[in-house]
């Protein structure tokens, strides 16, 4: 990430971005259960919100020093467990949580095969009837300006629905705004 | 008849930094690749960006307006210039007689088009003026916080791109392209006569 990017997603403008519009229509889509994996939180912006919702959030973040920071960060709530992991090769057993999530991140996992890599990974980890959901930004001008020098492979939504299908999704629900792509995707019951 | 435009909207095309986006950004990534041939209609015309880059590569020009707020601004901008034909016209029901035009654009304003029907209605249109073979290029806005703040009287009805290309086939254009950045663009034919 170059740093004007992440001094975005670890901006105040940003996290009221994620907690006023972003997050809510997520949570139009679906309830949260109880115990919930985060895919890729960065700065943790989606952490902060969805940690006040659920029971027990585990945060996977690849980026050793994001990861660090989360750490420190979320110290003192007993419900979130940081762990610094590759997503795409996920340290859990099969079927042990009941829902995954991921915010704005999946444009930074570095190729489609990676990318579908992670799908197949998280729908590993869900337990039967488990649900993967989230959203991630639309590509544009103004998006590729902003990713200049980073790894950057936006997903495409009219794709995107085969692809969490062939990763071993069962069912998949999709909604384009301009805040960008919504997937909830379901392992079979 | 023609399309009501909310006060926020009409600032929006009116101002110069929302020009400036479209023809900087958004403009060639539209028309990139694409041959357009000889006599081309821009459709609901705005404020004129597609008019001007039209004109700019050579092409002989129709601008459709059917924004009558923003009709004045249009004309002193082509005033003078005989590669521009400046007409009132109402896109779903088009002024033009079928077949006439090698290609057409439409960039952000087919949600201006109050309900889907009469949208469809206004594809239909466009495929009628085309020739065979014909092309349409355009660009639509996607629903959002912004797009919602911007449309105070409620009269927009924006474009879902999940389900435009198929829109787009059941109004019986071919070869239907649909991209989905943060403007979704659409690329389609009609169909050859023999077709």
């Amino acid at each position: 990430m170059n740093r004007e990017h992440l001094e975005l997603c670890s901006s105040a403008e940003w996290a009221d971005r994620l907690r006023t519009e972003l997050l809510p229509w997520v949570f139009e889509a679906m309830a949260l259960p109880d115990d919930l994996l985060e895919i890729g939180p960065g700065p943790g912006a989606a952490t902060a919100v969805l940690r006040e919702r659920v029971r027990r959030l585990t945060a996977v973040e690849s980026d050793p020093d994001l990861a660090a920071r989360l750490e420190e960060r979320f110290a003192d709530d007993p419900s979130v467990t940081v762990q610094h992991a590759d997503a795409t090769d996920l340290p859990f057993a099969d079927g042990g949580f009941d829902a995954a999530a991921s915010f704005t991140m999946l444009h930074h996992v570095p190729s489609a095969e990676l990318q579908d890599r992670l799908f197949a990974e998280v729908a590993r980890v869900l337990r039967p009837g488990g649900v993967f959901f989230g959203t991630d930004s639309l590509d544009g001008p103004g998006f590729q300006r902003l990713h200049a020098g980073d790894v950057c492979v936006p997903i495409d939504p009219l794709t995107l629905d085969e692809r969490l299908r062939r990763a071993g999704f069962a069912h998949v629900d999709l909604a384009v705004l301009s805040l960008g792509v919504r997937f909830v995707a379901r392992v079979a019951a | 008849m023609s399309l009501g435009l909310s006060e926020p909207f009409r600032e929006l095309y009116s101002s110069r930094d929302f020009v400036d986006s479209i023809e900087a950004d958004w403009l060639p990534w539209l028309v990139d690749g694409l041959d357009l041939g000889d006599e081309v209609v821009d459709l609901v015309a705005g404020p004129g960006p597609t008019v001007q880059l039209l004109r700019a590569a050579g092409r002989q020009v129709t601008a459709a307006q059917a924004v009558p707020a923003l009709t004045a601004q249009l004309a002193e901008q082509f005033a003078g210039d005989p590669g521009v034909d400046v007409v009132d016209a109402d896109p779903r029901k088009l002024p033009f007689p079928d077949g006439r035009f090698s290609a057409a654009t439409a960039v952000l304003w087919l949600h201006h088009v109050p309900s889907a029907d009469e949208q469809d209605q206004a594809l239909a249109e466009v495929l009628r003026v085309l020739r065979p073979g014909g092309v349409l290029a355009g660009l639509n806005a996607i629903d959002g916080p912004h797009f919602r703040r911007l449309d105070t009287d409620g009269s927009c009805v924006p474009i879902d791109p999940l389900t435009f290309a198929e829109r787009l086939r059941r109004a019986g254009f071919v070869d239907v392209s649909v991209t989905v950045w943060s403007f979704v663009r659409f690329i389609a034919r009609a169909p050859e006569a023999a077709r």
